[in-house]
């Protein structure tokens, strides 16, 4: 049941929000759904409610969920904020492979070519993506 | 008007003989939180707990529950699950549920009875026939199966299997009732330290950290395992 894993290093608010902010990325929760609540985040997270509680409050502040009273959260019905997440996460991600090649000493052409050969091999990356995009909450 | 605490302790101290169990403890817990009460074997957290519990008296200072001595009015709000095996093995689960909702005026039969399904269970089974993981489950599922202020619990996860600790801090965080404070004791410290609030270090009788988890690791970068494990050198 508990498939979140943690860096016990690093506060545990952060980490929900960015889990939170790939799966909405990710299609996992679409603009307008409604997320789970603190208590059912906490067991299926494994965390404090209160830990829970301030991160969904710190995506709300940044207006990526918002409360309805009584009726729990919801994703921001907005129709660039999942663009604007997927670009973002995927800057990242862009920036941290090109960091992660010249620390190994490449150039920028063998960083190109080593690109090209990987995204034209017929590889198991992309069945990985497609079967982490399918979170399920049970 | 003061503050009133579920649980305070000035200058509580305990011997056993000449033997000291605590050593001048001051504490104050609020309600709300998850706190792990986290020390090695021998550090005082059972003495602590059963002190909590009405179950020893104190050598020199108090305890208080919610501003209350220990005694009948405490147990009223306090759901207490011992580090030892205490079910009758004669009885049924079912007959075990129908106890607990005797003593217990806040013990919630349906939700028991509905968790114990859940495991798989049989409720017409006896104790006696239960594995050890098994019976750690049942016992834990009729303390949190109470509507307590504060939940004592003393070494739920030690000595069973990773599956079954999983299941419980899942069934603790599930029946955790807002506004009522848990206090866990262990010194399997990776394994809690996400379901926790604050934890309390405890060595030799003393007290000797009272802080928040977010903050140790916002602050330290450090998860509380390796705090302690820094803190408590040998």
């Amino acid at each position: 049941m508990n498939n979140w894993k943690f860096d016990p290093e690093k506060p545990l608010f952060r980490q929900i929000c960015d889990r939170l902010c790939d799966e909405i990325a990710r299609g996992v929760f679409p603009p307008g759904s409604k997320v789970p609540s603190v208590r059912e985040l906490a067991v299926i997270a494994g965390v404090n409610p209160n830990t829970v509680q301030r991160a969904l409050s710190e995506l709300e502040d940044e207006g990526i969920l918002v409360s309805r009273r009584g009726d729990g959260r919801y994703v921001a019905d907005n129709g660039t904020l999942r663009d604007n997440m997927l670009l973002e996460r995927s800057r990242t991600a862009t920036l941290e492979f090109v960091r992660a090649m010249r620390d190994l000493g490449l150039d920028d052409p063998m960083i190109r070519e080593s690109l090209e050969k990987a995204l034209s091999a017929p590889s198991e990356t992309k069945g990985v993506d497609a079967a982490s995009g399918t979170t399920v909450y049970s | 008007m003061e503050q009133q605490y579920i649980l305070e302790c000035n200058n509580l101290s305990k011997l056993y003989g000449q033997k000291p169990a605590l050593i001048d403890v001051n504490l104050k817990l609020c309600l709300g939180r998850i706190v792990g009460l986290l020390g090695p074997n021998g550090s005082g957290k059972t003495t602590l707990i059963k002190l909590a519990n009405g179950l020893l008296t104190p050598t020199s200072g108090e305890i208080l529950i919610d501003g209350m001595k220990p005694g009948v009015e405490t147990k009223k709000i306090v759901s207490f699950l011992p580090d030892c095996d205490f079910l009758a093995g004669w009885m049924t689960i079912e007959r075990a549920i129908e106890y607990s909702r005797d003593f217990f005026s806040d013990f919630r039969t349906d939700a028991a009875r509905e968790m114990v399904a859940r495991l798989g269970l049989d409720l017409n089974q006896k104790i006696r026939t239960l594995s050890k993981g098994n019976r750690e489950k049942v016992s834990l599922i009729l303390a949190m199966s109470r509507e307590a202020k504060l939940y004592l619990l003393d070494e739920p996860i030690a000595g069973v299997d990773p599956a079954t600790r999983e299941y419980i801090l899942e069934t603790i965080l599930a029946n955790y009732v807002e506004n009522s404070t848990v206090v866990i004791s262990t010194h399997l410290i990776a394994d809690v330290e996400t379901i926790l609030n604050d934890v309390l270090f405890i060595r030799n009788g003393r007290i000797d950290l009272y802080r928040s988890a977010e903050e140790i690791r916002e602050t330290e970068h450090m998860s509380v395992d390796a705090l302690f494990r820094e803190v408590y050198k040998w």
